[in-house]
């Protein structure tokens, strides 16, 4: 370990006996103390986004991983893959190099009972035709299904469901309470608090084939009696005023918050300044989404949403957002390259920070003041399986490997995904949740780096060597996901603490070197939104890279990296945002590992099987550069106040 | 055996073995009676739960491929009935048989057929095809 990494690391990790500042979490849950208890908080890794068999479409695709499996994954044991012998044996097995601290399955609410229904033999509507075509032709049901329920506007149950649906809501009680109590079992309530659960469930509306997706997460084991879907509520404002009712005003205890997914595949719907119904933004509706929507999911298995393809100097668009991006916009067109088309305007995580700061402006609320977090989104319930070298695939959109072991686990355009990092005093459900509330959380896409964050006013030029990092940075300021308070008079500019580890991996996998540290800056000009990308520490010409034939690493990097940087732009009278954007070495993506394993030999492309043909396409990317994202912190001028929710 | 009795039997030969192109979301290679199982479960599907969402557009594509294939497959049976039935209504019909018989023989032994639904679509012959 150099000494700057073991600097850093004291900084970042060692606990110190008192913490003046930060505010100890509400226990809501009755359960033994953690043993471990850090008033400076500790890094908690965890997957927000998991499916298992009880999704539609997950089912559809011959997975059988049940929320149990999935949790048992997620604590270190194996999970059996698709395919399928006969006799259930799978063909594939998969094991995480390193448990998670946390998962969380969130099975789609939309067709839970539906999918109990066509797989319980005597079930009323069992034998219905819709049942019949999911047991015969299960793909062909999942682009069906998908073009009644999940891609329209005005979704309908099918008539199997009976009256009003209530067949397949009553089936759906019966799933619910099994991904509940998969929870509960796994949930380790002693006082070593090795692993935490929570019960969720995601709300899929896809209205036009725009994903504007939620996963909805509960505090504690406190929930509503069922799931609600897009079907019951086809709108994000119908769905925070069901949680309201159902939890937040049932006075039980119950907590939740939302978190939604993929604006890179939401046609801009997911920053839309106007509500569903086409109204503009007022401030109560603001209020109500900006506290039940702490946080976004700013990468996953369907793409990086962070910032666009694009020549920097425009808004979302800087030379590292070529990282991870699929080639279409809108699912649906997956398929049909004709029609592919950029993004939209609103797709990206920075224009959605840029228009926050302008409906601020506007209304004194800010409704997209989101901290930034990573998952899976993977359907094989493979929570945390993001390692490029052995990814498993996820089986989302459409992918089968039902039938045979495939030789390209995945679509080559998609990847395994990342990782959510909650910073928290103990790895307990108050404690996590807390953490996402005051969004002092963090993305990773995949690496187990380690990033703090403070800005503050009177952080001194040298906190990085001082052995009271954090306990600084917390009383002379605020983490990640805070707002600044007002500055002093006699103050020129934020200083922005930032120190991060790189994931010292396994024994048989040692983790990559880091490269540098970003911070971007978002800020609200009289003409508009601008931002600027400034390189704080490390060294983006370090030279290092990777080689494809082979993927050893080449070149130097960094164990431990630390600034304190203050804005030489700052403007007193502009909102702004920054964030911190911390970049690994580049290394084997994970397409390239199979092609290597597959002995893809690109110079005989006669030899090269379809599947793999991709290997040989020079516009692929073979080499990515894992990262991670924190949270952002705001400063919004004469308003501003330390934010805590 | 007549020259339509022979375009007929190569025609239905032809619709259940000829590999025709295939799109709907995926993309693939099926005689055109799988065509037509596919879009009859279509219209299965709307003649108990209705037209909501896009099964109807998914049965028109399926069906509006079928006809095309159907059309060009009779078009080459046409073609080759003609052809065959140029010498004794007995050497047409050896000839007919032949044509299915080697049909049949080339479908079954290689897999000439990308079936849709599975990703990337499963490559097959005519007896995967069935099962």
């Amino acid at each position: 370990m150099s000494g700057l990494r073991r600097s850093v690391g004291l900084a970042l990790l060692a606990a110190a006996p008192l913490l003046a500042t930060a505010a100890p979490f509400e226990r809501s849950e009755e359960r033994e103390p953690c043993a471990r208890f850090d008033p400076l908080r500790a890094p908690f890794f965890g997957d927000t986004h998991v499916h298992t068999a009880f999704s539609f479409d997950a089912n559809a695709l011959g997975v059988r991983a049940t929320p149990r499996d999935a949790y048992r994954f997620a604590r270190g044991e194996p999970l059996g893959l698709r395919p399928f012998d006969r006799d259930g044996t799978p063909r594939r097995e998969t094991r995480l190099e390193r448990p998670l601290d946390f998962a969380i399955v969130t099975d789609h609410a939309e067709l839970l009972g539906e999918t109990r229904i066509c797989r319980t033999p005597g079930l009323p509507g069992h034998d219905s035709l819709v049942c019949r075509v999911l047991r015969r032709w299960p793909l062909l049901a999942y682009y069906m299904v998908n073009g009644r329920i999940f891609n329209v506007r005005d979704p309908v149950r099918y008539r199997f469901c009976g009256e009003e649906g209530g067949r397949c809501l009553e089936a759906a009680a019966s799933p619910w309470r099994e991904i509940q109590a998969a929870a509960e079992a796994f949930y380790d309530r002693s006082a070593a608090c090795r692993f935490t659960s929570f019960v969720g469930w995601e709300w899929s509306g896809n209205p036009g084939s725009h994903m504007i997706h939620r996963n909805v997460i509960f505090r504690n084991a406190t929930v509503p009696a069922l799931p609600t879907s897009y079907v019951e509520e086809p709108t994000p404002e119908g769905l925070w005023r069901r949680l309201e009712e159902d939890c937040l005003a049932a006075g039980n205890g119950c907590d939740v918050l939302t978190i939604p997914h993929n604006p890179n595949l939401s046609g801009g719907r997911i920053f839309l300044p106007e509500t569903s119904a086409g109204l503009p933004l007022d401030a109560e509706a603001t209020r109500r989404r900006a506290a039940l929507e702490p946080l976004l999911e700013v990468m996953q298995h369907k793409g990086d949403s962070e910032c666009r393809l694009g020549a920097a100097g425009r808004i979302g668009a800087d030379e590292l957002c070529a990282f991870e991006k699929l080639p279409y916009a809108r699912m649906d067109r997956r398929n049909l390259p004709f029609l592919w088309a950029p993004p939209p305007p609103g797709s990206f995580v920075r224009e959605g920070l840029a228009e926050g700061l302008r409906q601020q402006a506007r209304l004194g609320v800010n409704p997209f003041r989101f901290g930034l977090v990573a998952s899976t989104d993977t359907h094989e319930g493979a929570a945390g399986a993001v390692a490029e070298p052995d990814f498993p695939g996820h089986a989302a959109g459409g992918d089968t490997s039902a039938v045979e072991v495939p030789r390209v686990p995945d679509a080559f355009e998609f990847n395994p995904g990342g990782l959510a990092v909650l910073w928290a005093e103990e790895n307990a459900r108050d404690a996590l949740f807390a953490a996402m509330r005051r969004r002092e959380a963090y993305g990773t896409s995949g690496p187990r780096i380690v990033v703090r964050w403070f800005a503050g006013w009177e952080h001194p030029d040298d906190l990085c060597r001082r052995p009271d990092f954090v306990a600084r940075g917390y009383a002379d300021g605020v983490p990640m996901g805070g707002v600044l308070p007002p500055p002093p008079e006699a103050a020129r500019a934020p200083a922005f603490a930032v120190a991060a580890l790189r994931d010292l991996g396994t024994a048989d996998r040692p983790g990559t070197p880091l490269q540098r540290i970003q911070i971007v800056k978002i800020w609200l000009a009289a003409d508009g939104p601008r931002e600027r990308v400034f390189e704080v520490a490390g060294d983006p010409g370090n030279g290092a890279s990777v080689d494809p034939a082979t993927c050893q690493r080449r070149g130097a990097g960094f164990d431990g990296l630390c600034s304190v940087w203050r804005d030489p732009e700052f403007d007193r009278e502009q909102p702004a945002l920054w964030y911190a954007r911390v970049v690994e070495n580049p290394t084997c993506r994970w397409s390239t590992w199979v092609c290597i394993a597959q002995g893809v030999d690109c110079a005989r492309p006669g030899s090269v099987p379809r599947e793999l043909r991709p290997c040989c396409d020079p516009g692929r990317a073979r080499t990515v550069q894992e990262r991670a994202w924190t949270s952002p912190i705001w400063y919004v001028p004469g308003r501003a106040r330390r934010a805590t929710r | 055996m007549s020259e339509r009795a022979s375009r007929r039997i190569l025609w239905v030969a032809f619709a259940a073995t000829v590999p025709l192109p295939f799109f709907l979301v995926e993309t693939g290679w099926v005689p055109a009676v799988r065509l037509l199982l596919l879009a009859g479960v279509h219209g299965a599907v709307i003649a108990v739960e209705g037209t909501q969402g896009t099964v109807a557009i998914a049965a028109a594509l399926l069906l509006a491929q079928a006809a095309l294939g159907l059309a060009a497959l009779w078009v080459l049976a046409w073609g080759l009935a003609q052809g065959l039935s140029r010498g004794s209504p007995r050497r047409a019909a050896a000839a007919t048989w032949a044509v299915v018989a080697l049909a049949l023989f080339v479908t079954t032994a290689f897999d000439l057929y990308r079936t849709p639904f599975r990703t990337p679509a499963l490559r097959g012959n005519l007896l995967v095809l069935l099962e």
